[in-house]
């Protein structure tokens, strides 16, 4: 895949190591100071073309009109979304790069399904940048933006001991070292709080690959300190993998969950850290850390794969709290017959999963995010202020989560909880209470109809005490508090769902309404819709500003980058107990020959010892 | 200076159903009282106005262009574009039906640096009761207490 390149990237007109010590806030005035600099410009990183979107052809039907982006030199074009053949399908035209067609949402009925959830929030009411360009080119937030932060992630270096072939982003590659320093990272976090209606509360630390850095376990104490509720590191697990006490730190530290990169359960399909999970998960569980595995999901690659995927979770339920997968996000320019053989969207994955788990998990069990809104209205008119809401466009993303019984038949929580009953009873209870309802007799009519929606009797045996499930659901509600979650989570899998966007499919609507943003370095926050897919407007651009050179970093650090290399032992992985135990009884790894778990391993970019 | 205002009624089909009509005034202030201002009007054009529909609803209703170009297949949208000639301070009084509620909506401007900042904008999602609402305006603006009562 080439990279898409039409930004200038350059450096601040300082040396990063100058400002790196300064206090917090003085770092935030500095950088604050280079926001105009770097925001994209008009003509010469974006044009406008606001034409007649294009006209539709024989067999296709109306769908909507949208704004999207052209994929080689990202001008906002008018788009057509249109259904054909039971599928939703985007068609744009740049005046200068021509046509593109690109498949939406894989089933047009899901579609339709999923559009009645949506809800919009109450937006941003701190802008960090005025409005002063059309939307994506405006990031951000700008006072346009309608979700708050859901999700915080915030990139603490672009150093990776992985060599992924596709991969841009690491430091060898980018030439340069992004890291910013604690006190650095503890102004981002802050801006990220100020925001209102409602701070962030949940943090992703990513990067490159965040547990190279010696310090992360004091950046997780900071998040912790800076009001961070609920801390996440995302993770390739090879440290985990290795080293036992990083688990126990970072647990200690206040890190809540582990996200690692989890793309199959074979070498062929997961390449990437298929040795060393079951390492990982050890270490985790010895340390009583949870993770949830993410798979990016890829046709002709690892599609077939998803139902194991999730028996994997199960099997694994003791430490692994969810599996989140994610279609597809195709970057880079790539013609139309190479995407369509790599591309897949929520409703495809959906359907594979039905057909992989025997029906055990069917797609009507999915509902969109911001199915969830009206339980956070109601918590809203309960409490009389504004609360976290997922309002995040329906094709964004989609979430179920799941049970089982003691003889491993997968039940989804829609199979005994009627969902959209109980969410029409918040959306009613949190009316009254808006139109001047007692909110405590409101709320006692809640809880006497709330079993209504239950029926424990389909629910897994251990659940079929109906007081228990009410407890959990209750806890949900009206505490609205994570331990609660927690206890829900240690029960059952949160199957989880979010197609991130690249510039064929691109949507200006579901990015306005994205609730998974960065912080980048200079203080703006930027949803992660347009940091990744326009990454030399935003994160390349931002990263590389205050970045140091590679010879000034190793100097300071006395490491050298380029011997920053796994080099994975395939054969001693493969002959311990945790390897030859985590996969059993769903994939027969020991029938691959070793020769083929090298290669897969070598073909991937990942040396290995001979 | 020159501000535009928008009127306009959309009946938008996506991502979710929304029926909007606004009728927006502009007042000018001056000594603590409020002057409505009249304006030339002119038809909307994508091109030319959606950054500034953008800036004076994306917050206070929250509604974009995005929104209205999202929601035209099977909608509809109909916008008057106003243009008036503004010094100082300014209020805009948003007169707006969604989904068959009406609601009176306020947004508050102020010259700085060269430009009129919003410095204060209901948000129909989040609105407090009218009095508080107007109490904080008057202030901001300077107004005397019965200011708002007429518009
Ligand atoms: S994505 Fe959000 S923050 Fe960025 S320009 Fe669009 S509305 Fe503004
Ligand atoms: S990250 Fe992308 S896919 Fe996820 S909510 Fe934001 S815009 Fe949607």
């Amino acid at each position: 895949m080439e990279q898409v390149s039409s930004g200038v990237l350059e450096r601040a007109p300082f040396k990063y190591s100058e400002i790196a010590n300064l206090p917090p806030e003085e770092i935030g005035r500095i950088v604050k100071k280079h926001v105009p600099h770097l925001m994209p410009k008009a003509g010469v990183d974006y044009r406008v073309y606001l034409g007649k979107p294009p006209e539709l052809r024989e067999g296709e039907r109306l769908v909507a009109y949208t704004l999207s982006t052209c994929p080689h030199c990202y001008a906002l074009v008018a788009a057509v979304l249109y259904e054909n053949g039971g599928k939703v399908y985007e068609r744009k035209v740049c005046p200068e790069h021509g046509e593109f067609e690109e498949l939406y949402f894989g089933d047009y009925a899901t579609y339709e399904r999923f559009r009645r959830y949506q809800k919009d929030g109450k937006g941003v009411w701190t802008p960090n940048v005025q409005l002063s360009a059309p939307c994506p080119y405006n990031c951000g937030l700008c006072p346009r933006h309608k979700s708050h932060t859901a999700l915080l992630n915030i990139a603490v270096t672009n150093r990776c001991e992985l060599r992924c072939w596709y991969c841009f982003f690491y430091a060898v590659k980018a030439g340069y070292v992004y890291e910013p320093s604690l006190n650095h990272i503890r102004f981002m976090l802050r801006e990220a709080r100020r925001m209102l209606p409602y701070p962030a509360i949940a943090v992703q630390i990513t990067g490159g690959e965040p547990l190279l850095r010696d310090d992360i376990v004091d950046i997780v104490r900071i998040a912790r300190e800076e009001g961070y509720h609920h801390i996440q590191v995302n993770t390739e697990g090879i440290r985990l993998a290795f080293d036992p006490d990083i688990a126990v730190k970072l647990r200690e530290a206040g890190t809540n969950v582990v996200y690692m990169s989890f793309d199959g359960v074979t070498p062929y399909t997961n390449p990437k850290n298929h040795w060393e999970v079951p390492y990982a998960l050890d270490n985790l569980r010895r340390a009583k850390l949870g993770v949830v595995l993410v798979p990016t999901v890829i046709k002709g690659y690892n599609l077939h794969e998803v139902g194991a995927i999730i028996r994997f979770g199960v099997k694994h339920a003791d430490i692994v709290r969810g599996v989140n997968m994610q279609p597809v996000s195709i970057v880079g320019r790539v013609p139309k017959k190479e995407r369509d053989k790599l591309r897949v969207t929520i409703p495809d994955v959906l359907l594979e999963i039905e057909k992989q788990t025997d029906g055990q998990i069917r797609r009507e069990d999915w509902y969109p995010v911001p199915t969830v809104v009206p339980v956070s209205r109601f918590v809203e008119a309960l409490r009389g202020k504004p609360q976290f809401e997922l309002t995040t466009h329906f094709a964004c993303g989609a979430a179920t989560y799941l049970f089982w019984d003691d003889d491993g038949e997968l039940i989804p929580i829609t199979r005994f909880v009627d969902v959209d009953g109980v969410m029409q009873l918040l959306d009613k209870a949190a009316e009254e209470i808006a139109s001047g309802r007692n909110k405590y007799i409101v709320t006692l009519g809640v809880l006497s109809k709330l079993g209504r929606y239950v029926d424990t009797s389909k629910a897994p045996k251990r659940f079929r005490s109906k007081r228990r499930f009410l407890r959990y659901i209750f806890n949900i509600l009206v505490k609205h508090d994570y331990s609660s979650l927690g206890e829900f989570h240690y029960q059952t899998l949160f199957l989880g769902m979010m197609h991130f966007q690249d510039p064929y499919n691109y949507d200006v609507s579901r990015v306005q309404r994205c609730d998974v943003h960065y912080v980048m370095p200079d203080g703006r926050i930027v949803p992660f819709c347009t940091f990744n897919v326009f990454p030399e407007l935003y994160r390349d651009r931002a990263q590389k500003f205050f970045s140091y050179e590679i010879e000034e970093w190793e100097k300071l650090t006395g490491k050298r980058l380029a011997e920053e290399v796994y080099v994975r032992n395939v054969k001693k992985l493969m002959e311990g107990e945790p390897y030859r135990k985590a996969y059993e009884g769903v994939a027969d790894v020991f029938s691959i020959p070793y020769e083929e778990h090298v290669l897969a391993s070598k073909k991937f970019g990942i040396p290995v010892v001979e | 200076m020159i501000v535009k205002a928008f009127s306009f009624s959309a009946s938008l089909s996506e991502p979710y159903p929304r029926r909007v009509a606004v009728e927006t005034a502009v007042y000018a202030v001056s000594e603590g009282a409020l002057r409505r201002l009249e304006c030339r009007g002119r038809g909307f054009s994508f091109e030319l106005d959606a950054l500034d529909f953008d800036a004076e609803f994306g917050d206070v209703l929250q509604l974009t262009s995005a929104d209205v170009i999202r929601g035209l297949a099977g909608g509809s949208f109909e916008c008057r574009v106003s243009e008036c000639d503004v010094e100082g301070a300014l209020l805009k009084v948003y007169n707006a039906t969604v989904n068959g509620r009406s609601y009176k909506l306020l947004a508050a401007y102020k010259p700085a640096e060269g430009k009129l900042l919003k410095v204060y904008a209901d948000i129909v999602t989040n609105l407090a009761p009218w009095r508080e609402r107007a109490r904080a305006v008057s202030n901001l603006l300077g107004l005397a207490p019965s200011a708002l009562e007429s518009v």
